[in-house]
């Protein structure tokens, strides 16, 4: 009996279960994953069916979804929701990437998509509507009374002080670019925080270089108005 | 009068053109001529100078990296629509 079993057992070997497949790979060495040169054939794989090859798609990028999907969001939770539906949408729509973009050109049109989205179904964005109902007075009282802001700008010596002033500008830098209309928020994060061009930003939202411009000049300008005190430190 | 409203224009057309290409690597005519006023304009000097400090903060400014526990929930929910799929 006990050998009847262990033929069987030779003959069916148990099939490694695809979930198994999907987490061993993710837990690859980073160095491993930026060793990939030849992304195109990595997405080549994933849209021939290749689990492997999405699951590293899925941790090479995972890092650089949330992130900017937390400076649109400035939050956590939201942050992360993007992120999961961001990756299905990816898994979903993958056979559509053509290659005629880069990569992550079109994952930033799918995260972007889904802020904005998020943004849609939610209607009321609560951060912003208690920041407006405010008038931002809260974020003046935590200045000094005549307006200055009591510390300066940026500290280059951490002490216990400066923590304090470091959280105290990231909830001023946070509520203003919560004020921003999304699309000049997005705008803004993709050129002046991520780094991308204005080609790739119009890429991205699928609007011209000029409404890029115009977006990212409006957004420059408010955010400057929106931290006037701090600049006059 | 004059002098100055034509004066105080080409300062917002120099604001106008600051705002919408600072970091980008012109160097055309406009560009030129812009960078010159900048030089004697100490208004638009102060405006280009508190709109590098925005973007710098904004820049700078960290923001959290993903959880061990989002990045579980990610693996486990792609893994679950993969699986049923």
């Amino acid at each position: 009996m006990g050998l009847v079993l262990f033929f069987l057992f030779l003959c069916y070997p148990p099939p490694v279960s695809l979930p198994d497949l999907f987490v061993s790979s993710t837990n690859m060495k980073i160095e491993q994953i930026q060793n990939i040169n030849n992304e195109s054939e990595l997405v080549h794989k994933a849209q021939k069916g290749d689990q492997r090859a999405f699951s590293l798609l899925v941790k090479k990028y995972e890092s650089t979804v949330y992130s900017f999907a937390y400076k649109v969001c400035r939050n956590e939770e939201k942050a992360a929701e993007t992120l999961q539906d961001t990756f299905v949408n990816v898994y979903r729509k993958l056979d559509q990437f053509n290659g005629k973009a880069k990569f992550s050109t079109w994952l930033y049109q799918i995260v972007t998509n889904n802020c904005l989205m998020k943004r849609r179904q939610s209607k009321l964005d609560k951060s912003s509507v208690s920041i407006e109902s405010h008038g931002g007075g809260q974020a003046e009282s935590e200045l000094q009374g005549d307006g200055a802001p009591s510390q300066p700008l940026v500290s280059l010596t951490q002490t216990p002080q400066d923590e304090v002033v470091n959280k105290e500008l990231r909830e001023h830098l946070d509520k203003a670019i919560l004020k921003l209309p999304m699309e000049q928020r997005i705008v803004f994060i993709l050129r002046d925080v991520e780094g991308r061009s204005s080609e790739e930003a119009a890429k991205i939202l699928k609007v011209s270089v000029p409404a890029v411009k115009s977006r990212l000049r409006r957004a420059r300008v408010f955010l400057r108005e929106q931290l006037q005190e701090y600049m006059e430190a | 009068m004059k002098k100055k409203s034509i004066n105080k224009l080409h300062c917002n057309e120099v604001a106008k053109y600051v705002c919408e290409n600072l970091d980008e690597h012109l160097n055309s005519r406009k560009c030129r001529a812009i960078k010159k006023h900048l030089q004697t304009c100490p208004k638009c000097t102060k405006q280009l100078d508190s709109l590098k400090k925005t973007v710098f903060l904004y820049r700078n400014c960290p923001a959290p990296g993903i959880s061990a526990q989002t990045h579980k929930k990610l693996m486990a929910g792609l893994s679950l629509m993969i699986t049923r799929k």
